[in-house]
């Protein structure tokens, strides 16, 4: 089984030298302007469990310390080199473009909840993924602080920076798609 | 590089409860669903429960380790936060005992750590 980490620009670059999960070595496969990172799994690996997804996680982040990536979510694997050839080929145009709307950017996600001060339930008000400029990061942070403080009844997480897996269309994600 | 999961909060507010009650709602939720179709249970999905539960706890114990530390919180708020743990570890505990860990149904989507946070 073959797990993807991410798919990435620069392929004359070599994946991390690092552990993926299960301790399996990172691999690359080419094709054309695109690099897929990989790990090869006689057994699918990675319960989704927290330790997992954070090996996962982290090899995508240390992708993008120097190049653009398309993260591909927790659990996308397939069978074969040639499956992942076939969709790296058949998406390319796709993938390429995708590239550069992420390009040197990161996903930020904000949740806002009403507190139980101002409703009986705990209602959800937002709940969002902001694709922002890596260098905007911390200016975004200000002005996600300071609503909290103008707006003491509503209670505002913001996560990351992570990377951009919900900028990544559904479509071209399904070209990793899980294998049973 | 980040070496948790908790270092992922860039800006919280005073008191997760809101986020936490949330999540449970969630789990309640799900676990209604399975109980009520025992031939269909949703494995991953409950994984994927208990993986965000768990990603909770940590930032909620990060959250109040910094606050404790920073010495800027009072016996209630600690008290609260407490509470708060001490719910999401039993709701941890509840929700392993009744789906196991042993799942070997990995074909899960998971999307982004942050999805539910």
């Amino acid at each position: 089984v073959i797990w993807v980490y991410g798919i990435c620009e620069r392929p004359e670059l070599p994946p991390p030298r690092r552990r993926g999960l299960a301790q399996a070595p990172l691999d690359g496969v080419r094709e054309g302007d695109l690099l897929a990172v990989i790990s090869r799994h006689v057994h699918a690996p990675g319960e989704p469990a927290l330790d997992a997804l954070w090996v996962h996680e982290r090899v995508v982040e240390r992708l993008m310390a120097d190049r653009a990536v398309l993260p591909m979510r927790f659990g996308s694997k397939l069978p074969d080199d040639e499956s992942l050839r076939e969709a790296l080929v058949a998406n390319q145009e796709s993938f390429v473009a995708a590239l550069d709307r992420v390009r040197g950017r990161v996903e930020l996600g904000v949740r806002a909840m009403a507190t139980a001060a101002a409703t009986p339930a705990a209602d959800e008000l937002l709940r969002a993924s902001y694709l922002v400029e890596r260098t905007a990061v911390p200016q975004f942070r200000s002005v996600v602080e300071r609503l909290q403080r103008i707006h003491p009844e509503v209670a505002i997480l913001c996560t990351g920076p992570w990377p951009p897996y919900s900028f990544v269309d559904s479509g071209e994600v399904r070209a990793t798609e899980p294998v049973a | 590089m980040n070496d948790s999961p908790a270092d992922k909060l860039l800006a919280a507010p005073l008191d997760l409860d809101p986020f936490a009650r949330d999540l449970r709602r969630l789990d309640d939720a799900l676990t209604g669903r399975i109980e009520a179709d025992p031939e269909n249970v949703e494995r991953g999905l409950a994984q994927l429960v208990l993986t965000i539960v768990e990603l909770l706890r940590q930032i909620v114990e990060r959250q109040a380790i910094r606050r404790v530390e920073a010495g800027n919180l009072d016996e209630e708020t600690v008290e609260r936060l407490g509470r708060t743990l001490m719910a999401l570890e039993a709701r941890m505990g509840e929700l392993k005992e009744t789906f196991g860990l042993s799942d070997e149904d990995l074909n899960l989507d998971l999307g982004p750590l942050g999805r539910l946070l």
